[in-house]
């Protein structure tokens, strides 16, 4: 039984002569939360239709659990589905929405549709809709309705294509909570698509971040936002300031506009060699001027441009040699004027 | 002219005629399709593709789905592509008369024309006037019923 709970292999999709995915292999464990992130366009939501089967002219094998779903239509494949738009069908009461998929699948015990529909309301916390029309219902519990009708039929796996990108933030952060609990609960397969990635950063258990139709990378969310693989992801996923300089001869720092920036200690670069170096904001100390270290190369001399108040924290936008340098600090009071920008080389990355 | 393109063309040196309640009701449909079509047309084009995704996914077949969700949201717009074509077949005159040539049977509007211009017994007011009243009344009620369900669902 250690089938994977979802195998893609090598997925092509053109639409009209367009590549939308080249080549991508997948390979989801059986209860994992997986999350597709990437900007529009970027061929998340292909991905999640050609498993689903919903793609025409997908070129590539699917399996879930271990089952060869390549030529099967959707309606063999045993997959729940949630859209952004919601999708519940508007002719058909709460109830019958999350019916509807029942009436095609045996799950093979003696509970009655409507106690399966009453335990599926109860898990998304909508006891006593189940009467009502679905327009009669706030846009976070059309779609905890549509999870609920998704998960009647008890699929293999649980895609869900943006489901909140639709909801106002407040109800984001909670709907998302409640999806990762409902998921836990159930221990099933779940892909999840989104363009937000501090969502998937907080949901997953794995991401894959993809980019014109390919993955860039894929690994555990921790490790997208501290070890990005490419300059995408670090651009992508969080807040990075970027600094692009050729290694020193020493190899140990690189020349950024004429001053010398740190690079790690393990960076593995040698002389001459052009990188990016990227640094979190949150890992850049706002020193005064007055009390800051002499260390020429760990500070930045910068100028405080705007500050953004963030409520746990200020977000300052300084200029350091015609670039711009965001800080996200916790002091107390907003930095401004002159400062010293400090990091330590450990902070660092080169992409 | 009229012998060969109006009551039937001469095909092989055989001559086909088509008149009578086949070809009325195939004239009827001829007329009336074009106002179900623009009906129904943009209704079924306006449904979110995903709820039939969505039907899919959760084990419906193609027909299934089409049946268990796309007709339903098109039903208003059916009704109102009928009561459209039930409106135009019986209002319709210009076809018919032609058609009904010589047939017993025809639609009330050739009926009627039938009992104000007859020559050998002289117009026949009484009937008329009672056809003409009961098409008015059928040809608003189906406009009524246009207006009422046409509008679909509001998505």
């Amino acid at each position: 039984m250690n089938e994977p709970g979802v195998e893609v292999e090598g997925m092509r999709v053109a639409f009209d002569g367009v590549t939308a995915l080249e080549d991508v292999s997948l390979s989801i464990e059986p209860g994992e939360f997986f999350t597709l992130v990437g900007p529009s366009g970027c061929g998340k939501t292909t991905m999640l239709r050609a498993i689903a089967g919903l793609t025409d002219g997908a070129d590539g094998s699917v399996a879930i659990d271990g089952r060869d779903v390549t030529d099967a239509p959707p309606e063999a494949r045993n997959v729940g589905m949630v859209f952004q738009n919601y999708a519940l069908f508007p002719h058909m009461s709460v109830h019958e929405n999350v019916a509807y998929g029942l009436r095609f699948h045996d799950l093979g015990d003696d509970r009655s549709e409507d106690e399966r529909v009453a335990e599926l309301l109860d898990l998304v916390d909508l006891s006593g809709v189940a009467d009502r029309s679905p327009e009669q219902l706030s846009g976070g519990q059309q779609q905890r309705i549509a999870l609920a009708r998704a998960l009647a039929p008890e699929p293999d796996v649980l895609l869900l294509d943006e489901p909140l990108s639709a909801l106002d933030a407040k109800l984001r952060k909670r709907l998302r909570v409640q999806i990762k609990t409902i998921q836990q609960e159930l221990a099933i397969t779940t892909i999840y698509v989104t363009h937000d990635q501090a969502e998937a950063l907080a949901l997953s258990d794995r991401v894959a971040v993809m980019h014109d139709g390919h993955v860039e990378q894929l690994a555990a969310p921790e490790t997208v936002y501290r070890d990005p693989a490419s300059r995408f992801v670090a651009e992508f996923v969080g807040d990075n300031n970027l600094f692009e300089g050729t290694v020193t001869a020493g190899g140990t720092c690189i020349i950024v506009d004429g001053a010398k920036l740190p690079l790690p200690a393990d960076a593995g670069v040698s002389a001459g060699e052009s990188v990016t170096l990227a640094v979190r904001p949150e890992a850049i100390a706002v020193v005064d001027g007055a009390n800051g270290s002499g260390s020429v190369e760990t500070t930045l001399e910068a100028t405080v441009e705007t500050v953004e108040f963030l409520g746990d924290a200020y977000r300052a936008h300084c200029r350091w040699q015609d670039r711009r340098v965001e800080v996200k600090t916790a002091a107390s009071e907003p930095p401004s004027g002159e400062v010293r920008l400090r990091f330590d080389r450990a902070d660092a990355y080169v992409i | 002219m009229l012998r060969t393109l109006v009551f039937g063309t001469t095909l092989f040196g055989y001559r086909v005629t088509v008149t009578g309640p086949v070809a009325i009701v195939a004239a009827h449909a001829v007329a009336a399709y074009p106002f179900v079509s623009r009906n129904v047309t943009p209704a079924l084009g306006s449904i979110d593709d995903r709820l039939v995704d969505a039907a899919r996914a959760l084990g419906a077949d193609r027909t299934t789905a089409l049946l268990d969700v796309e007709l339903p949201l098109v039903v208003p717009a059916l009704i109102a592509g009928a009561a459209f074509a039930f409106a135009i077949s019986i209002g319709e005159f210009d076809s018919t008369v032609l058609l009904a040539e010589g047939v017993d049977s025809a639609t009330m509007p050739v009926a009627l024309e039938r009992y104000t211009g007859n020559r050998s017994l002289g117009p026949n007011l009484g009937p008329a006037t009672a056809m003409g009243t009961v098409l008015l009344a059928v040809t608003t009620v189906s406009f009524v019923l246009i207006d009422r369900v046409g509008s679909g669902w509001n998505q």
